[in-house]
């Protein structure tokens, strides 16, 4: 393994429009120093949007106002140098003015792709929901990457229906489509992948079959043995990312930059690890009777009888009326949760599959064993990009050093494997997986 | 180490259908829409694929969205194409449309509710312009099918007639009156029709009082032409003749009554005059005979001869002369208006009874007193404090009807 890489750092910047002209395309940047506050969220099925707060000399300022464009950079995420710039749209600006020298600006952004903002006409396409989405994006030529193509067939799309927009933005119609689809067994979503800063469309059991995988594996050492926060193995399409523990911070080394330069994982599970992957029947029941139906129809396979649909017989696919319940029903499944937090590093993309190794506190050969509740694969539902302040431990009194350039993402995953998790397959194939990269490393560092 | 849970409720509320509210729904109350192409639902719940104004005015007909009928207790129909609806959407989806207001016609509104503004009131029938229309002003109602070419009107007089342009112009009149005429083979004495829908409703209600012995002759071949009455069936059954009150200045008593289809009905009347003319010396039985014919087009309410009794029965000249012309008959209701003299204005007529008496204006006592005793009944029936008699006078000086006139001016006044 390689030695441990310090000093890698990602930082944010905001540029907007100086004096309100948007035409002049000029722009103030606002560095990382200005930013006291900085939180930017990923989520699925939805606009990437953030705020910040910007305190900054009064003589720098322009008169930048809601409504005008600006940019979004984040500096070391990309090979080669790279500033990785992000168009932002400016929904709310409030300037403070904390004295005669010094402002601080309060700040609302969103993804700020122009024709993602736009109003489209009044619109209808004809195919799945699958198409929909496709359609939608080349209507507004907007490139995306689209996961589900090679499950087509495989996944049995069957809402095929004519899908009517009226006036509106286009992640307003692709929400539209997504709570209104209907994949036998899977979930349909859109996402902004800011790891290949364009747009992806998948489905949850198209995640998990990837071939690409992200592993979070547990090492007792992966603080010295790291010098990337990812490594990919050779020859192999899987991505590791390191973690040491729950509390890293708290157990290794007196400063962040001593421990691990670019990937710290602080894991919190969450979420009813029991009642993950077992929502049905009563679970069913109880999403199915909020719609005032009765138990006749709950072991149906079409989710209900006729009468739901029948008033629009030509408008729409057969379990359109009952699809939003069933989204529901399907995601009341993937009730095991775990929320981790990644330093300086943006961490997988939002809907991608996460091969998550979790650690125990049994030891065996003084290494840890898998936790067999939580080690799973999950789905990363969304993630929260901020800016950390600093942190009180509440250990030793001693307060976590100060390092306010640090990024931290926090990721939400979620999974749908039973509580019994040692018998699922997704238990077995994760932890087949650690046992074959800890042998290819092993080859490595013999190399 | 304490670490703040992440609220991630703004991802998971992306994911939740129930909080899930995208923009791009159409919540205003009501849209307008309009029936496109000839699709029928395929469940047979009266659904129909329309356009939205302002909405989906570009898109293909194949693309506009389906719309569910509200439920009605009124006339259920599926709309045709062109039709305009009243539409909304369930959670403001497109996708769950229902209408629940339908056009008369294709036009919006028929013609005619523009037209006679604002007393027509207009229902459709199930079919683009099948309408039923009435009029308060006129209190004419109509009922016109375009898809069968026919209509029927109930006119401010309570008469029902039916029209068609299938009926045969060679079998009779394309426009019939219910209740009042039919179209009847006079030579064959049977209700004829057009040859697809057969005899027309109303045929039964014709009747005939008399029937001559020649015509029942003719009809059984039997050619002799013996000019002798045959009594009608119903006559023969109305021996216990059909009478009414009167109330005359002596007491009440009855006339006889044989009704003048030419009477005028009316809902509610008040009688402001009695007009009295003669029959400018026909015999009792002529006139009495042109009141009551079918197609008659005067009407009377009393006709007054010389004294008690029958009317003759008039065959021949000889009998005319020897007529005498007796009798005191009522042939309209007192509460409905008639239509007395041919150039009398309509006006006239209206809230007025009428009374013919025979002879040229020299009224003898006996016509006195019958027309004393219709002016007590009239003002009694009313309760009326006073009533006022004029005499008819043509509008041609030269008519010799006018020198009758000058007699009968005698007992025109206020009474």
């Amino acid at each position: 393994m390689g030695k441990s890489k310090v000093g890698e750092r990602y930082s944010v910047s905001i540029g907007l429009v100086k004096a309100g002209n948007d035409s002049s395309k000029e722009l103030v940047v606002y560095n990382d120093a200005s930013l006291h506050a900085f939180e930017f969220i990923v989520p699925m099925n939805g606009l990437p949007a953030g705020r910040t707060k910007i305190v900054c000399d009064a003589g720098v300022v322009g008169n930048p106002s809601s409504g005008s464009y600006g940019k979004l950079f984040v500096d070391g995420l990309l090979s080669g140098g790279k500033v990785m710039e992000l168009p932002i749209y400016v929904n709310s600006l409030v300037r403070n003015n904390i004295s005669q020298e010094v402002v601080s600006l309060d700040l609302e952004f969103t993804l700020g792709h122009e024709k993602l903002q736009s109003v489209m006409e009044s619109i209808a396409l004809e195919g799945t929901s699958v198409d929909a989405v496709n359609k939608l994006f080349a209507a507004q030529e907007i490139e995306i990457i689209d996961d589900v193509s090679p499950a087509k067939g495989s996944t049995g799309v069957s809402d095929n229906m004519i899908w009517r927009f009226v006036a509106g933005t286009l992640p307003e119609h692709l929400l539209n489509v997504i709570v209104r689809s209907s994949l036998p067994g899977d979930l349909l979503y859109w996402v902004y992948d800011d790891s290949a800063l364009t747009f992806r469309m998948g489905t949850f059991n198209v995640s998990k079959a990837s071939k690409h995988k992200n592993f979070f594996m547990y090492t007792s050492d992966a603080v010295t043995t790291t010098n990337s926060a990812t490594h990919n193995v050779k020859g192999t399409d899987t991505n590791i990312w390191y973690y040491s523990g729950y509390s890293p911070s708290d157990l290794n080394g007196e400063t962040r930059e001593a421990r691990s330069p670019n990937l710290v994982i602080d894991s919190t599970a969450s979420g009813s690890a029991k009642d993950s992957g077992t929502c049905s029947k009563d679970c069913w029941k109880a999403v199915i009777g909020s719609m005032g139906a009765n138990e006749q129809f709950i072991e149906s396979e079409t989710y209900g009888p006729q009468k739901m649909v029948k008033p629009f017989p030509a408008n729409t696919h057969k379990t359109y009326a009952i699809a939003p319940h069933v989204r529901q029903y399907m995601m009341a499944e993937y009730s095991k949760m775990v929320t981790l937090r990644i330093y300086n590093h943006p961490g997988p993309a939002v809907g991608s599959c996460v091969y998550f190794y979790a650690a125990s506190p049994k030891l065996k050969n003084g290494d840890f064993l898998p936790d067999e509740n939580y080690t799973a694969k999950y789905i990363v539902l969304g993630k929260k990009i901020m800016k950390a302040a600093t942190v009180n431990t509440g250990l030793l009194g001693r307060e976590r050093p100060a390092n306010t350039s640090d990024l931290v993402t926090e990721i939400t995953m979620v999974s749908n494997a039973g509580y019994d998790g040692a018998k699922s397959a997704d238990y077995k194939q994760v932890t087949e997986l650690a046992s074959a990269i800890t042998r290819a490393l092993a080859k490595e560092t013999k190399k | 180490m304490t670490t703040e849970l992440p609220n991630y409720d703004e991802v998971l509320n992306s994911l939740n259908p129930a909080s899930a509210v995208p923009m791009g729904r159409l919540t205003f109350p009501y849209y307008y829409a309009q029936v496109v192409g000839s699709s029928v639902d395929p469940n047979r719940v009266g659904c129909v694929q329309a356009r939205v104004s302002g909405v989906t005015d570009l898109w293909e007909d194949k693309f506009q969205p389906w719309f569910a009928p509200q439920l009605t207790t009124g006339m259920q129909q599926v709309p045709q194409k062109g039709q305009w609806l009243m539409v909304r959407f369930l959670d403001g989806d497109i996708n769950q449309g229902m209408y629940y207001g339908v056009s008369q016609t294709k036009h919006f509104l028929p013609e005619n509710f523009v037209g006679e503004y604002p007393d027509i009131a207009v229902l459709n029938l199930g079919e683009s312009d099948y309408l039923y229309t009435h009029n308060r002003r006129t209190h004419v109602s109509d009922i016109r099918n375009p898809g069968n070419n026919s209509g029927i009107t109930w006119n401010e007089a309570g008469e029902i007639t039916v029209d068609s342009s299938n009926a045969s112009e060679e079998e009779g009149s394309s426009s019939v009156s219910v209740l009042t005429e039919a179209t009847i083979d006079i030579f064959t004495c049977r209700p004829v029709g057009s040859p697809s829908n057969g005899v027309r409703s109303g045929s039964e209600y014709l009747r005939v009082p008399h029937i001559s012995k020649a015509t029942v002759d003719a009809l059984r071949g039997n050619g002799s032409g013996t000019e002798t009455v045959v009594k009608s069936v119903q006559d023969s059954e109305a021996d216990g003749q059909d009478t009414r009150q009167l109330d005359g200045l002596n007491g009440t008593y009855t006339v006889p009554f044989m009704e003048s289809p030419a009477s005028k009905r009316r809902t509610s009347k008040t009688n402001k005059r009695i007009i009295i003319g003669t029959t400018g010396g026909s015999p009792l039985a002529s006139y009495l005979g042109s009141v009551t014919a079918t197609e008659s087009k005067t009407c009377v309410h009393y006709l007054v001869g010389l004294g008690d009794g029958q009317p003759d029965i008039i065959s021949s000249l000889a009998d005319q002369a020897a007529a005498k012309n007796l009798g005191f008959i009522q042939c309209a209701e007192t509460w409905n208006d008639g239509t007395y003299g041919s150039d009398m204005t309509g006006k006239k007529n209206v809230d007025a009874v009428s009374v013919v008496f025979y002879g040229n204006g020299e009224l003898n006592k006996y016509q006195e007193g019958k027309l004393m005793d219709i002016v007590n009944h009239v003002k009694k029936a009313g309760s009326l404090d006073e009533i006022e008699v004029v005499a008819f006078k043509s509008m041609n000086p030269l008519d010799t009807r006018n020198l009758a006139y000058m007699n009968l001016s005698a007992f025109e006044g206020v009474y």
